[in-house]
């Protein structure tokens, strides 16, 4: 997805094409700003163990990106229509990842910070179930699984 | 007619490609699935035996958008089509 500085739309990036700072400064750019009186941020990283506790060396992503920009896009409108929420950006990375690196990023504006707290929250768990994104992780003995 | 597929997640690791295009002689899925069976182990991931019907955890999906019955007889394909076989997703 291109990415513009100024404007930063939700969807699918290439690992290392943005960053989180540019997120939120593209909420403070949105003119329903002055209504807004919290900013929320979540950043999905690499972590050392699976699930189960296997150690993972590193991770890689892999998206069907036509399909998870259109569920991303669709998430962050059904979102926005929540009383208090003035601005949610969903931006999920792909490629090959080292361990606490940065996978994803949600940011929800909200008038107060109760509603925004739900509301990231919401955000998260959503992606997680709905957009066409897989995780595949590397472990440390060698083996490897894609995550479902 | 030429169909293209897209493949994500184990379906890239399996072929070792991100998408590759078939000729296909009949207008439906089957025809395309008994090809990519004979040329890649895809068959125990996609393929429901006990109801010789494609897996129910697999999302089809034709030209972006998901088909959703799951007995390839009954899916046309047509010449230009771009299909994809999903597995459940897992965001980070």
């Amino acid at each position: 997805m291109h990415y513009n500085e100024d404007f930063v739309k939700s969807g699918i990036y290439n690992k290392g094409e943005i960053v989180l700072e540019s997120i939120i400064k593209s909420v403070k750019a949105n003119p329903k700003i002055k209504k807004v009186g919290s900013i929320h941020a979540f950043t999905g990283i690499v972590r050392d163990s699976s699930i189960n506790g296997k150690p993972v060396a590193r991770m890689k992503i892999d998206a069907y990106d036509e399909l998870a920009n259109k569920s991303i896009f669709e998430i962050c409108e059904r979102l926005k229509q929540e009383k208090g929420i003035m601005d949610v950006k969903i931006v999920h990375l792909k490629g090959e990842f080292e361990l606490s690196e940065d996978l994803v990023y949600v940011v929800v504006a909200s008038a107060h910070r109760k509603e925004g707290f739900d509301v990231i929250s919401k955000a998260v768990d959503m992606y997680k179930k709905e957009i066409a994104v897989w995780k595949r992780e590397d472990f440390n003995d060698g083996t490897s699984e894609w995550i479902h | 007619m030429i169909v293209e597929v897209l493949y994500f997640a184990e379906f890239k690791d399996i072929t070792g490609k991100e998408k590759e295009k078939f000729e296909i002689l009949d207008n439906n899925l089957e025809a395309l699935l008994n090809i990519l069976f004979e040329k890649y182990k895809l068959r125990s991931i996609i393929w429901d035996e006990k109801n010789q019907k494609i897996h129910s955890l697999i999302s089809i999906i034709i030209n972006n958008q998901a088909i959703h019955k799951k007995d390839p007889l009954l899916i046309d394909i047509s010449d230009g089509d771009t299909i994809a076989f999903l597995l459940p997703v897992s965001g980070g």
